[in-house]
This record gives structure tokens, C-alpha cells and sequence, in this order.
């Protein structure tokens, strides 16, 4: 009997989430970097039954082209929505590593990743739902704008994936959604409630012109007990930004935060020596220091979640090494 | 002293400047590591690599040797790699003469710059580096074949500049056209797309190594 699970994977400043479902594994964007190629080999892992990629930009995707060329992994499906606006160069390799996978049998390439896949993605117990983009939209694409006259773009049209058993909502997974997106997704009526949320965009601005709003009114539509920042601590980044929390907490008290890394909004300084209440899987800030959750695993049991790392040995790390911590509500 | 079931005791300085290599045997000695100091000149490096394998467990060894020797410490550290015997390279050059060092990083794991080289640094690259002769590559180390774009060629200056997408799709390389096989080199021009084995854990462009190229 398998026990279905997802992995979100510290892979820094990024996204990348591992299902592992009754009838196959699924990778939700693939990070930036080498990262999702070192939880591969960690977990001896042979072949990926579908790559679902929620947009364009590099750090959901320069894992997938490191993952196509390394070829230590057999991939069945890649589906992705195509983005002209993009025209990046990064955007061109991936399609170049795709199209030769795909002319030389190695994989399945599909554009179009929309609400229409609701019954297309079937591995196993954990259902897969696609809430957005709607087709439109993804038609329309980045560049274009709406019949209202907004600009779409990338993040516009970011999918947006749910994870269900026995049609209980489990696991959001927002990819970089905007508030353009958003609209769509209320106009559409579709009810995106979840346990658990990886929220959009890492925490940190994506073109919305009042971000703790934003927060609050996504955070009411999803109705999460526990929410996920996918963030790094390098660079000039410093993420969830602390109106994002607030949104978050003045909808939803009580859930419970994890970020990948440790924001430099909670701490200035990076932690000496082991972290202990690290879950035994690749984190990229492991090395480094950086983690606060780290990789963070889920089961995917209907009245039983169990994430780790295990929360009083997380909060344990928390007081101990984020003075000014944004999660902290106990 | 045990190291990952490595046993280190002598260990030989390499360094075309004496008094750096005094400077280095104090540090040894804090480690209780017995120093073998080189004198130089040294003229053959197989003969240099065979006589040190036979007389030390371990060697470190700096780059540039100017007249000391007729290699380079680069040189050396990655045929000691290949003999499987650990080497590290300590120098102040590690990003000056990055194109000298490039073509042989791929088998030199651990560089140190010299005013990083204390017991605790020399403990952890020796450590370092007996795994990754065991074959245990650390994340920053493990090869990966990945894509490589050419994003423009210098004729004058013999140089290329490359992206590698999976490693960091915004940063710029410049690598030297020698570093590449002859039936690449003939094909480099912008949006040429090529292959190879690449550490792309590496945090820093100037720890990236290459090998194992190939054309699509």
C-alpha cells in the first residue's frame, strides 16, 4: 500500500513540489537550479509521470531543463501554457531540450495546462485539479490584454493546482498567481478552500497594488490551517514581506506558517551549527545554514495530516533562532 | 589522525615562496600533521607525483610556481586526483587565473585561498576531498550533464561567453575556446546550443568545471 505524500522541496528562491501518488509521481514546477536532480538521486527515483509547469518564469523552470538534459530520469508527460511574452532565452532552451525529447520519443510534450485537464491527470488516489488558468486566458496569453482592457501577463496566467482525496481539498498550490489571475479564479466561481497552501508568488510583490489585501482576500477564499512561503535567503530577496503575513494572520489566526528558508525578515543572522528538526530530505539550504523548515513534507491522509518537520521541534527552532520571526503567534 | 578512513600524517607543502611554505607548516602543526617542506626545483611532474605518493599522505599545493616548478600547482593537484592520492590547492589565484585553472578543476575538489588556510579549513578539504576520490561528490561538486548556450564568441581575445541554463539561467561565463573539443569550437556561434558534464551545484562561477562535451 503506497501513502501518498508531496514533497515541497527547499530549492531556494522558487517553487517545486514533489507528489508522490498511488499510480505515479508528479513534479509541480521545478525550481531553479540542480536542486530537484539531488532529490532524485536521494530518492532513487526512476521515472516522472507527468511535469506540470505552472508558468514561465526561471524559477519554476531552470530545474526542468536541468532534469530534461541530465537524463538520469525517464519523464512521461510534460504539460505546460505557452508564453510569447516570455521570449527569454531560458524559455527558448527549455523548449529546445522539450521539442528534441519529445521528436526523439523520449516524452510527451503538451501545451496547454488549464481548467480543462480536471480529468487528464489521473495517477492515483490524490486527484489533481487544474483551477486555472481557464482556457481563455491561457489562449488570450501573456502580452495580450482581457476584454477589459488589462494587461495580462505571466503571472496572469500562472496554473493553479489542487490536490484532493476522495474529494477532500488538501493542498493548494498557487504558483505565481497576480490579482488579475485571482479575479478570474473568484469570477469563476471555483471554491479553491484547502488544508494546506503554498502560497503565490513566494510572498513577495508580484505587481499588486495593495499586497496585504491581496493576502486577505485570497486568504479567505482558501481557508487554510496551514500555509507555505517557498523562499530563499540569498540574494536581494527578502520574502514573505511582512504585509503578506499580516493579511494572512488577520483571516487566519491560528494557521500555521512554514517557510522553505529563514526569512531575513526574521532573522539578520544565519544559525550556528545543526538544525535537528531538519526532515531527512535534500534541502538546498541545508548546507548554508538557511532553512528554516526546510524541505517540508506532507502525508497525504484525509483526517490525519502529518507535516514535517514536526512543529515543536520547528518552533523550538524558531524561538531559538528568528528574534524577529513574522509566523510567530504562540 | 583519521580522516573518513584516511590516514594523514605527512603532509608535503608545495609553494615556489619559502616563506609561505613556513607559514604553512605551522598551521600543519597545529593539526599535528607532521610538514615535509619542498624545496623545489622540481622538474617532471610525474616524477614529483610518484616520488610524493611514495613519501606523504598528503600534499597541498599552490598555483602559480613560477621557476620552482615546471608545471603549475593546478596542473599537479589533478594528476595527484587521477592517481586517487588527496591534494589541495591553496592560492591567492583561484579567480586571477581562473582560465589557467578551469581545464583541470574538474579533478582539483577542494580550492583554498591562502589566507583561508587554517587547521579547520585544512581538515574539512582534506575530508572533502578523500570522499570525493571514494567516489561520495559533494552537492557543490557532483557532475551533471546539462545544457550550455553560447551567448557570444571573441575572436580576438580566443574567448566564448556562455549561459548554462540549469545553473543559473542570469549569469554569464566566460570560458576559454581551448577549454572545448575541436568539432565545438568549429560550431561556436550565438545560439549554439552544446552539452557537458557540469557541478551544477556550484555557488560560484569560478567553481564550475566541465568535462565530457558533446554536440547535439
Amino acid at each position: 500500500m503506497i501513502h501518498p505524500k508531496l514533497v515541497v522541496l527547499d530549492v531556494g528562491h522558487g517553487n517545486c513540489s514533489i507528489l508522490f501518488n498511488t499510480r505515479g509521481i508528479i513534479v509541480i514546477d521545478a525550481g531553479p537550479g540542480g536542486s530537484l536532480l539531488e532529490f532524485i538521486t536521494e530518492h532513487k527515483i526512476r521515472r516522472i509521470d507527468a511535469i506540470l509547469i505552472s508558468h514561465a518564469d526561471k524559477d519554476h523552470i531552470e530545474g526542468v531543463v536541468a532534469l530534461l538534459a541530465s537524463g538520469i530520469v525517464e519523464i512521461g508527460l510534460v504539460k505546460l501554457n505557452s508564453d510569447a511574452m516570455k521570449g527569454t532565452e531560458l524559455w527558448d532552451d527549455l523548449v529546445y531540450e522539450l521539442d528534441k525529447a519529445n521528436f526523439e520519443g523520449k516524452l510527451k510534450f503538451e501545451v496547454g495546462l488549464t481548467t480543462n485537464d480536471a480529468n487528464n491527470l489521473d495517477y492515483g488516489e490524490i486527484g489533481i485539479e487544474i483551477l486555472a488558468p481557464r482556457p481563455y486566458l491561457a489562449a488570450k496569453g501573456p502580452g495580450a490584454t482581457d476584454r477589459n482592457g488589462r494587461l495580462i501577463n505571466t503571472n496572469t496566467v500562472s496554473a493553479v493546482v489542487r490536490l484532493t482525496r476522495k474529494n477532500i481539498p488538501m493542498v493548494l498550490i498557487s504558483g505565481d498567481i497576480d490579482d488579475l489571475g485571482l479575479s478570474y479564479l473568484v469570477d469563476s466561481g471555483v471554491n479553491v478552500n484547502a488544508s494546506i497552501w503554498i502560497f503565490p508568488h513566494h510572498g513577495g510583490k508580484s505587481g499588486q497594488k495593495n499586497l496585504g489585501l491581496f493576502a486577505e482576500q485570497f486568504t479567505e477564499l482558501v481557508q487554510p490551517d496551514v500555509v507555505i512561503f517557498s523562499i530563499g535567503r540569498s540574494g536581494h530577496l527578502a520574502n514573505p514581506q511582512p504585509e503578506v503575513v499580516m493579511g494572512l494572520r488577520k483571516k487566519r489566526p491560528t494557521a500555521r506558517i512554514l517557510c522553505t528558508q529563514l526569512s531575513k525578515h526574521c532573522s539578520g543572522s544565519l544559525p550556528v551549527g545543526e538544525s535537528p528538526h531538519l526532515p531527512k530530505i535534500f534541502s538546498r539550504g541545508r548546507v548554508t545554514h538557511s532553512c528554516c523548515a526546510g524541505s517540508i513534507a506532507i502525508n497525504l491522509m484525509v483526517d490525519n495530516l502529518q507535516i514535517l518537520p514536526e512543529i515543536n521541534l520547528h518552533r523550538e527552532f524558531i524561538v531559538d533562532n528568528a528574534p524577529t520571526a513574522l509566523c510567530k503567534n504562540w | 589522525m583519521l580522516l573518513d578512513e584516511l590516514p594523514i600524517s605527512r603532509v608535503k607543502i608545495v609553494d615556489d615562496n619559502a616563506l609561505a611554505r613556513r607559514s604553512l607548516s605551522l598551521t600543519l602543526s597545529d593539526v599535528n600533521w607532521e610538514p615535509i617542506d619542498e624545496p623545489g626545483p622540481l622538474l617532471s611532474l610525474d616524477d614529483f607525483v610518484s616520488s610524493s605518493i611514495a613519501s606523504v599522505d598528503a600534499v597541498i599545493c599552490d598555483h602559480r610556481l613560477t621557476t620552482y616548478a615546471r608545471f603549475s600547482g593546478a596542473e599537479a593537484v589533478a594528476k595527484f586526483y587521477i592517481e586517487k592520492f588527496p591534494a589541495i590547492l591553496c592560492t591567492a589565484w583561484s579567480r586571477a587565473d581562473i582560465d589557467a585553472m578551469r581545464p583541470y578543476r574538474r579533478f582539483i575538489p577542494v580550492v583554498l585561498s591562502t589566507s583561508d588556510a587554517n587547521p579547520d579549513t585544512l581538515i574539512e578539504g582534506f575530508r572533502i576531498c578523500s570522499k570525493e576520490l571514494k567516489g561520495e561528490f559533494s552537492a557543490v561538486r557532483k557532475p551533471w550533464r546539462t545544457l550550455i548556450r553560447v551567448i557570444e564568441v571573441n575572436e580576438e581575445s580566443n574567448a566564448i561567453f556562455v549561459v548554462i541554463p540549469a545553473w543559473n539561467s542570469a549569469e554569464i561565463i566566460r570560458l576559454t575556446k581551448e577549454l572545448l573539443p575541436g568539432q565545438i569550437q568549429e560550431n561556436l556561434r550565438p545560439d549554439f546550443r552544446f552539452h557537458a558534464q557540469v557541478n551544477l551545484g556550484s555557488e560560484d562561477q569560478n567553481d564550475l568545471y566541465f568535462d565530457q562535451f558533446e554536440t547535439d
